[in-house]
């Protein structure tokens, strides 16, 4: 079978974060050990969550539903932000792409501490880990994807696509935050994320946080490979770099290889993005930037199975839900289960009451650098609102009714200018529109700004600017999910586009309703600004 | 979720500043960008923005105590309704209901109320524009749905409704599912016919313009009504026209691209 994870390793790190020592990188390894282990026992356990007693059928959930093969990916990437965040103070939003990694996300916010305190009874001991395993994927407990529940989150683990323009959205006018997308290779082959690699053309370093896209690439959908997991790593570097990203590989399987390798990248990568904004906001210069990006090769399923009834599954797509199906009924099963979460050493992770070791609870962050803690994933807390003009400013004088004509849309253009002006100096407004702002008779808003492109100028463009705060581009996905991420964020924005062409986007639409439901049942979830859509006809 | 079609400029601006200031919402705003007719002052418009749905008494012909009766905000929903009456004036229900909710369709309709009340002068009309789509199902299945009351106030418990509006037809019978008698309302929205070409062709191949508006309205009234049937004729002759017209022409003809309302003579 033709594998392209090969063993790579990316040499030096950055300036801000210094190289891993090999105890630094001993301790993370049982940090993500760790987050392995509360994977595996929230998809498979009931009881018997510290693995004190030996595992019995008795222990396993009757109905087994999770997804294992992208969970050790997620928390890999998780535990080295912690460090990143450690060791530079940066602000991180963590997006979780393969969302269905649900259990790995939640196993990482449990173990930083956010999780307990939003919900006070999965607290961090032997209690709260019994709540934790059983209210996974279970009546009454939590859904088996990142959604509102999850700590940190802006983004529903679901339908795939959005996550690079979710995270694109977040880091408009958000100057200190680094966004940090988790891609797979399935949410890579849709049509929304081939679309959302064009961020570096439109996220301005002078003004707008910055996006750190990890695609992660294991090989495998559901049950067959993928594309970008074919293609060798020039082939995939190549995509990237089109696009405005400058990539490094990060590939193999032998974990304290990925662990040295993976927290160089990251160490270089937020070097190069405050440089990038070190440079934009010194001089103001604008100009198309590579931004860094991480091409990350590991086994799909890592460190689970290797095979099952003599079955390849670790590195297969059969490890993309339960590797092991029959657990309860097949005592083989059973013991290779009990084998797997052994070896993750849980007694040497969490004492007799359930509680971290001390030396591992140190690695997560403090406070709200914490990425389940994240003030960006807040809502609106910390956004002023926005603040409209009188409304006469721009109303029609109507005289005799119905008979005058006139643009129904051109004064909505000035109300939205005006939005502009006010909200120069402390930027919360933008709006997305595939190409048709003039069009759609809300020119008005050039008086006072542009439309943003970084890339180079020519002479034929019209109001086209590095600092332009119009978002225009001829994708209905990416306006809505810049601007799904931008009001997820507490900022205010409108999407402007043709109706019959707003169908395109329509899915999104109800994904984010199904959203702000869910959310509105969290008293912990503050409120953010309504995702508005104005719908044109011709 | 919130959908609103705003009829013209001063009404788009009142819902854009609800909306643009509000939390936790998704609201669709349906607006066409070409010129229209404007209907209402600021004022007027923030009132109609706020109540969601609203008679246009301006656009009507209903006499002012019948529209006054139904304005009581205390109207008990089960006042026994007066059977058709014989004398016109004391008749409290108009003879057929005219609703629009778009700014394609509330012109369209105004233009069906004017023939209407020039052509067929006995017959009384009412015109409810609905800017906000959830007033339509009843409060229970949407938090802006009206009250029983409230909605009947302005369709009446019996009076047959003609609709044009923004969307599909089937998907304005869904909101309407709950109400009271929902099969007397007969609505005309896009059907998906029609491609390139003049804007008055689209609303007639839905079906949905001012003369089919009015064809409709006419089958529907109970009674005779003189004038009638010199009117549907007259709506035939015209969609005929059209049709020469525009194929000759390419472009509508200029007493539509050009109507505007004329108010009525006291």
């Amino acid at each position: 079978m033709k594998n392209q994870i090969s063993e790579t390793a990316v040499r030096g790190s950055g300036t801000e974060v210094p190289q891993a020592t090999p105890e630094e990188l001993e301790l993370l390894h049982r940090y993500w050990n760790a987050a392995n282990y509360l994977t595996v026992a929230q998809i498979y356990l009931q009881e018997n969550p510290l693995l004190r007693e030996p595992l019995a059928a008795a222990h396993i959930k009757p109905r087994l539903l999770g997804h294992w093969g992208t969970s050790p990916g997620l928390s890999l990437v998780y535990a080295h932000l912690n460090r990143l965040i450690r060791c530079t103070d940066a602000e991180v939003l963590f997006v979780a792409g393969p969302g269905h990694g649900g259990p790995a996300v939640i196993a990482n916010v449990y173990l930083e501490g956010t999780y307990s305190e939003i919900y006070p009874n999965v607290s961090p001991d032997k209690a709260g880990l019994r709540r934790l395993i059983r209210q996974f994927s279970t009546p009454g407990g939590i859904p088996s994807h990142v959604g509102p529940p999850t700590p940190g989150s802006i983004h529903e683990g679901g339908e795939l696509g959005y996550a690079l323009a979710h995270a694109t959205g977040a880091a408009m006018d958000n100057p200190g935050l680094i966004v940090a997308c988790v891609i797979g290779d399935g949410e890579a082959e849709t049509g929304p994320l081939a679309a959302s690699w064009k961020a570096p053309a439109f996220l301005n370093p002078a003004r707008d946080g910055a996006v750190l896209p990890i695609l992660h690439l294991n090989g495998h959908k559901i049950s067959g490979p993928t594309v970008l997991g074919r293609q060798s790593d020039a082939q995939v570097s190549a995509l990237l770099t089109a696009q405005g990203w400058d990539p490094v590989v990060v590939s193999g399987r032998d974990p304290l290889t990925v662990h040295a390798a993976f927290a160089d990248a990251l160490g270089q990568a937020h070097d190069r993005i405050r440089n990038l904004q070190k440079r934009g906001r010194g001089n103001g210069m604008s100009g198309p930037a590579p931004w860094p990006a991480i091409i990350l090769r590991t086994p799909k399923g890592w460190t689970g199975p290797a095979s099952v009834d003599g079955v390849p599954v670790e590195g297969t797509f059969r490890a993309h839900q339960v590797p092991l199906a029959q657990v309860r009924e097949n005592p083989l099963h059973l013991a290779q289960l009990e084998a797997w979460l052994r070896s993750y050493k849980p007694e040497t992770l969490f004492d007799d009451e359930g509680r971290l070791a001390p030396e591992l609870s140190a690695l997560a962050p403090r406070r709200d650098r914490r990425m389940g803690a994240s003030p960006s994933a807040g809502g609106t807390s910390g956004v002023a609102p926005l603040n409209l003009a009188p409304l006469e400013n721009y109303a029609l004088e109507v005289g005799v009714r119905a008979s005058t004509r006139h643009e129904t849309t051109r004064p909505l253009g000035e109300m939205l200018r005006d939005i502009y002006t006010d909200t120069e100096t402390d930027p919360r407004f933008r709006l997305f529109c595939p190409d048709e702002t003039n069009s759609n008779r809300l020119g008005a808003v050039f008086e006072v700004t542009d439309r943003c492109l970084l890339e180079e100028a020519d002479d034929g463009g019209d109001h086209i600017a590095p600092d332009g705060r119009v978002m225009e581009v001829l994708s209905e996905h990416l306006c809505q999910g810049w601007l799904e991420g931008y009001v997820l964020t507490g900022r205010y924005g409108l999407f402007a586009t043709y109706e019959a062409f707003a169908m395109v986007s329509a899915s999104m639409t109800i994904q984010h309703a199904k959203w702000l439901q869910h959310a509105r049942e969290l008293p912990w979830r503050r409120p953010v600004p309504s995702l508005n859509i104005l719908l044109t006809s011709t | 979720m919130r959908v609103y079609l705003p009829p013209d400029a001063n009404t788009l601006l009142a819902v854009a500043e609800h909306v643009l200031q509000s939390h936790n919402y998704v609201n669709l705003l349906v607006v066409d960008k070409q010129s229209h007719p404007q209907y209402l002052t600021l004022a007027e418009a923030r009132a109609h923005a706020a109540a969601g749905a609203s008679i246009w008494p301006w656009a009507g012909n209903e006499p002012e105590a019948a529209r006054k009766l139904h304005a009581q905000p205390d109207v008990d929903d089960r006042t026994p309704h007066v059977e058709r009456p014989f004398d016109p004036a004391s008749r409290p229900d108009p003879d057929i209901v005219l609703a629009c909710a778009g700014d394609v369709p509330t012109e369209e309709v105004l233009a069906a109320a004017w023939l209407l009340q020039r052509q067929v002068p006995s017959l009384r009309v009412r015109v409810v524009n609905v800017l906000d789509l959830l007033v339509l199902p009843p409060r229970d299945v949407h938090p802006h749905g009206l009250s029983d009351t409230e909605f009947d106030r302005l369709f009446t418990r019996d009076v047959d409704v003609v609709v044009a509006w923004h969307g599909y037809a089937r998907a304005f019978h869904q909101l309407l599912h709950g109400r009271h008698q929902p099969e007397r309302f007969h609505v005309r929205g896009y059907n998906e016919q029609g491609t390139t070409t003049t804007p008055f062709d689209m609303v007639v191949l839905n079906r949905m313009s001012r003369y089919h508006l009015v064809v409709e309205a006419l089958h529907r009234v109970r009674g005779q009504f003189a004038g009638a049937e010199a009117l549907i004729a007259h709506c035939g002759q015209m969609l005929r026209r059209h049709d020469e017209y525009i194929r000759e022409h390419l472009e509508d003809l200029p007493e539509i691209a050009q109507w505007v309302w004329t108010p009525p003579e006291p």
